[in-house]
């Protein structure tokens, strides 16, 4: 765990908006992603995680800023890009519905990846569309099938079947379960888990879901507006958390069991909405729902601190 | 809390007429709520939530039937005239729909669709009015709901606003008059946490102001434990357990609703359960016993040849199984 995988640094992405505005979608995320580690990256919707991921896999090009992949700058579209990082670095969508291809076979739409990163794989890899749908845990019956036959969570480990095709470094998971019903999602996210110890896979698994964080990532990372606010390992964030949103978020957690109960921070509720990333609010984009806001937090942006090992806030309180 | 019972349900069972044939997806639902009871009804995706919610407004779509008894303070919803109906409609039960985008109308602003709401409901209860009276009540209704700024909103197109703030908008359209009995369905899937825990915090706070009732229908377990004091569990058109909300989570008996319990994520980090095995009942051709049965771990020839009915497990507390008690 020593050279990251995927290293990004000040990555900014700003979209052109009415009249010389931008939306801010991402404004200024470094961080790293090590082999074999679940990074979780959490943030309501409209926080940029999307478009962080949809940068790394290329769909974007970063108006600032770096992503290195093994050292190296991968910052360019994913045109330029050279095939052997195309198939390093994959990605699976939120919604199997639409990045299935419906007049193409299950078949057709996995022999695709595997054609074209022929001589990239290694000796053993599943090389054949249906040993691939048996390494997700389908039946190799369903390569003949079109997705409309097949069920969301079904359609969702073909998607996952096809973006692993490639034996990739790193696969970017933008909210891969959160169309699909819990009992549906525990196996997904089961397969997932079987699939990166295997393969000593690295996973960015964006999402809105911080309990499924908690039994899934090796360390998880907080965005809003454009801006990582806190990252930690998984135990310490849970048992731990500094930042006044991660504790607003947390404690928004409607839970199951009493135990759980005991686990959510108490001391903050939910207030207001996420504003817009056009006009980001100067200071700390978080004072305008913060309880602990001071005429510092309105004026001064904060800058990212270390405060314990691997617990990085950004916050004036610390 | 009173206990006058205010709606009742018995036997209802709802088909829908498709082209493969017919699918029997309600099958004998069975439920009662009480004055200002909130009644949580949970299950997965296509398990019959949203068909009960239309079947007691009888806003069912035109292939499907629905047969039993709906007795909403005594009379039966489903044998009422259409005008009987429209007044009901009116003046006692208000739905909430699941999604807030789809719900409003794009052409219309706020106001206007929020005051035809409020016209309705006074004519039907006969109130002389004037346009200025609804737009203080629609004004009102915003403000309770939290809006910053209600006037600005109230001339606003629903592109305007915000997911929650939409949502917000559908909650104020059906508690803007005084309404008995609210059907909120899935009212915080499509928000955020945040937003979803202010939505549903706000709903606690008008149950316990107006005295209203409320069933929520919802896939999300952690919501309807913090929100309801029982709970319908329903799995393939079917409620499989029902009973007080704190009971149920401390002692659920049904294997389904255990298997669907141990599936959500915990904040204590012991993992993820493996899932349900098998798949979601086929109501075209639905299995003769219980309808969980092809997926349960515990089924024996009983479970394959008769339907288990709910019976008392303990307190107040309902389950249909036959092994209930393992």
């Amino acid at each position: 765990m020593d050279i990251p995988i995927l290293k990004l640094s000040m990555l900014k992405k700003y979209f052109p908006y009415k009249k010389g505005s931008f939306v801010k979608a991402v404004d200024g995320v470094s961080l790293e992603i090590f082999r074999g580690e679940t990074l979780g990256l959490v943030g309501e919707s409209g926080s940029g995680k999307s478009t962080v991921a949809y940068t790394i896999v290329g769909m974007y090009e970063p108006t600032k800023g770096q992503i290195l992949y093994n050292d190296q700058d991968i910052s360019s579209l994913y045109k330029f890009r050279s095939n052997e990082i195309k198939g390093k670095i994959r990605i699976v969508f939120q919604d199997p519905n639409s990045s299935l291809n419906p007049r193409r076979t299950i078949r057709q739409i996995l022999f695709t990846p595997l054609k074209l990163h022929k001589n990239d794989r290694y000796k053993g890899f599943p090389a054949s569309p249906e040993a691939l749908l048996e390494e997700v845990g389908l039946s190799s019956i369903y390569a003949y099938r079109f997705s409309r036959s097949l069920s969301g969570g079904e359609r969702q480990l073909v998607a996952i079947a096809h973006a692993i095709a490639t034996n990739p470094d790193l696969v970017l998971l933008d909210e891969p379960t959160s169309a699909l019903d819990v009992s549906i999602q525990a196996k997904v996210i089961n397969r997932l888990m079987d699939l990166q110890n295997r393969y000593k896979l690295s996973y960015l698994f964006i999402t809105h879901d911080l309990s499924l964080m908690r039994n899934v990532a090796h360390r998880v990372a907080i965005m809003y507006l454009g801006k990582i606010c806190e990252i930690a390992r998984t135990k310490e964030f849970f048992e731990k958390p500094l930042h006044p949103y991660t504790q607003m978020l947390l404690s928004s957690i409607p839970v199951v069991t009493d135990e759980e109960e005991q686990l959510k921070p108490k001391k903050i509720t939910s207030r207001g909405e996420i504003p817009s990333p056009v006009n980001i609010p100067p200071g700390c984009s978080f004072h305008l729902r913060c309880p602990f806001a001071t005429d510092q937090c309105k004026k001064l942006d904060p800058d990212m601190k270390e405060l314990e090992a691997h617990h990085y806030v950004r916050c004036h309180l610390y | 809390m009173s206990s006058e019972v205010l709606l009742e349900v018995k036997d209802l069972n709802v088909y829908y007429r498709v082209y493969e044939g017919l699918m029997h997806v309600l099958d004998d639902v069975s439920f009662s709520l009480v004055e200002g009871e909130r009644l949580g009804l949970v299950g997965e995706t296509g398990c019959g939530k949203t068909t009960t919610f239309r079947a007691l407004l009888r806003v069912l779509d035109s292939n499907a039937s629905s047969k039993g008894d709906i007795l909403y303070k005594g009379c039966n919803v489903n044998k009422m005239s259409q005008t009987e109906l429209l007044n009901t409609r009116r003046t006692e039960m208000s739905m909430i729909f699941q999604d807030p985008t789809s719900s409003l109308n794009p052409v219309f602003t706020v106001g206007e669709q929020i005051s035809s709401v409020i016209r309705a409901n006074l004519q039907a209860k006969g109130i002389n009015y004037s346009e200025n009276d609804i737009k203080d009540i629609a004004l009102k209704a915003l403000s309770d709901v939290l809006l910053p700024d209600p006037e600005r909103i109230f001339d606003s197109y629903p592109f305007q606003l915000s997911g929650g703030m939409r949502q917000r908008i559908c909650i104020a359209m059906s508690v803007a008059t005084e309404r008995k009995l609210l059907l909120a369905d899935e009212p915080g899937t499509s928000l955020d946490v945040t937003i979803q825990a202010q939505i549903l915090g706000l709903l606690n706070n008008l149950v316990k102001t107006t005295g209203m009732s409320v069933i929520l229908a919802t896939h999300s377990l952690g919501v309807v434990r913090e929100t309801t004091d029982r709970v319908c569990i329903m799995y393939g058109g079917e409620i499989v357990e029902i009973g007080p909300t704190r009971s149920l989570f401390a002692n659920p008996s049904h294997p389904y609703t255990r298997a669907l319990l141990a599936c959500v994520p915990k904040l204590t980090g012991e993992g993820i359960a493996e899932g349900i095995p098998g798949e979601m009942v086929s109501y075209l051709n639905p299995p003769k016993g219980c309808r969980f049965q092809p997926r349960c771990s515990f089924c024996n020839e009983d479970c394959n040849r008769t339907k288990p009915k709910l019976t008392l497990y303990e307190d107040d507390h309902y389950v249909a199984c036959h092994k209930a008690d393992l």
